[in-house]
């Protein structure tokens, strides 16, 4: 299977199964995710203890790339700080502008790289990370505008 | 409201180079497949992004208006491509999943644009205009424009160039102007037919002498009101390019003689209002002869059959006639 045929299916396979789809009964921190472009409102939850985060939960109706960066990064978090998840956060900005210095850290993130040749749809990527570091950082509403996302 | 077609694209044209600002002119040039626009489609862009015209539902104008946005910078003209034929694309893409594809020349464009130039005398003179588009490689975006016999060149950079550069990968491409309704007569249905008009683009131009319905003429701000009597109003007419003309004086004299004065001219659209026995009176006060000059080209009742009664739909169903007849491929 080509890369970018494995790649898609990667991002479908999240969208159509998504890892921690839902919401916590008990959760420190919280924001909503908005994409003015497309209109989508991405919902996260994070429980955290000790400065790291414990769990994480999403909600929303969005597109594919979004359920799918989200549902990936629900994963990736569990057990990282604040500094950590920016860090990754903007490696991965980096990388869908071009960027392949850190690409062999960013995991299945990688599967988004058809997004290189299409700007506008970057942002859609990133919202739930936009989201997860609004809620870290206490916003309740977060965008990929001023996310402070480094793209 | 933004008048629709090239005017209302010159008319934000002209209020940016007003401005001092420049802006960037999209040309569609090759599309495939199912989309939203066809070659011969223009937009116009800004930094700000889209300030006329569409090239998609709204999925394509944001990786657009940001390609607009580099050609501004680094003043040069540059090609784009939508290729959503592919499964990647309804993911990552536009998401459209129309399965077309749509290409595009984008050309910055100052107050002293060769292109702007000429578009404006095209869209303002009534002509046609041909483009000869370099649309790959190193000149992708250079070109030249025919407008009645005047011809201008411009570069990458959309400033005057002194010829052409030589190119294998020219592509010939005809803009239209925008079409024109002749209104023999106006009343209530002619003011929202005029906003109707001026949505889509055409140039309206209306001939009344009678005080009564003048009122309606000047309310409704068309291109052009003739404020003169059928016969003396035809001797300036005729020297317009018209496309469409509709009698809709209410009248049975006046409209009696503007159709015999449309009888002879070449005018390929002719309405009229009124009833189907009323028509055939007409004609038959024309005669054999004048009526058989008219045969292939009247349209009476004038307008689509979409039921309702009074003057918005009256003048809905005439453009609905008229937008079908404005679009058909043998025209």
């Amino acid at each position: 299977m080509e890369s970018s045929s494995l790649y898609h299916e990667i991002v479908l396979r999240h969208k159509r199964e998504p890892r921690n789809f839902g919401s916590l009964s008990r959760y420190t921190h919280a924001s909503q995710g908005i994409n003015a472009l497309c209109g989508d409102r991405l919902h996260v939850q994070v429980d955290c203890a000790d400065d790291h985060l414990v769990e994480m939960r999403f909600t929303g109706e969005c597109c594919a790339i979004t359920v799918a960066s989200a549902s990936i990064m629900s994963e990736m978090v569990v057990g990282k700080d604040r500094h950590a998840i920016d860090a990754i956060a903007n490696r991965f900005a980096q990388y869908l502008s071009g960027d392949d210095a850190h690409a062999n850290e960013l995991g299945e993130l990688c599967a988004f790289n058809e997004l290189r040749r299409h700007s506008t749809r970057r942002k859609c990527a990133l919202l739930p990370w936009a989201a997860l570091r609004g809620a870290l950082a206490g916003a309740v509403v977060a965008t990929t505008e001023g996310a402070g996302l480094t793209e | 409201m933004q008048r629709g077609s090239v005017l209302g694209l010159l008319d934000a044209l002209q209020a940016l180079h007003a401005r001092g600002e420049r802006g960037v002119l999209g040309i569609v040039f090759a599309t495939s497949g199912s989309t939203y626009q066809k070659a011969g489609a223009l937009v116009l862009l800004d930094d700000s992004g889209l300030l006329h015209g569409v090239i998609s539902g709204g999925c394509l104008e944001p990786e657009l208006e940001q390609r607009a946005r580099d050609v501004l910078r680094i003043s040069r003209a540059d090609t784009v491509d939508f290729d959503m034929r592919t499964d990647e694309d309804v993911t990552f893409g536009s998401g459209t999943g129309c399965h077309g594809r749509v290409r595009l020349l984008l050309i910055p464009q100052s107050g002293e644009s060769p292109l702007t130039h000429a578009l404006s005398m095209a869209a303002n003179g009534g002509h046609a205009i041909d483009l000869a588009l370099d649309v790959e490689g190193d000149e992708a975006g250079s070109g030249q424009a025919s407008v009645d016999g005047t011809t201008s060149t411009w570069g990458r950079d959309g400033n005057a160039a002194a010829s052409r550069a030589s190119s294998s990968s020219y592509l010939q491409l005809r803009i239209e102007p925008p079409p024109c309704v002749l209104l023999l007569g106006a009343g209530a249905e002619s003011v929202p037919f005029r906003q109707f008009a001026r949505q889509l683009g055409w140039k309206s131009v209306v001939v009344e002498h009678r005080g009564r319905w003048l009122g309606f003429a000047n309310r409704a701000a068309h291109d052009r009101t003739i404020d003169l009597a059928p016969e003396a109003a035809a001797a300036v007419w005729r020297r317009l390019r018209i496309d469409a003309a509709v009698l809709m004086s209410h009248n049975f004299s006046i409209d009696l003689t503007n159709l015999a004065l449309c009888a002879d001219t070449d005018v390929g659209y002719v309405g009229l209002l009124g009833p189907v026995a009323r028509r055939d009176k007409l004609l038959t006060e024309l005669g054999d002869a004048t009526a058989q000059r008219l045969h292939d080209r009247l349209h009476a009742p004038v307008g689509l059959p979409l039921g309702g009664s009074g003057p918005d739909v009256l003048a809905l169903s005439i453009a609905s006639e008229l937008q079908q007849f404005f679009t058909q491929p043998s025209r």
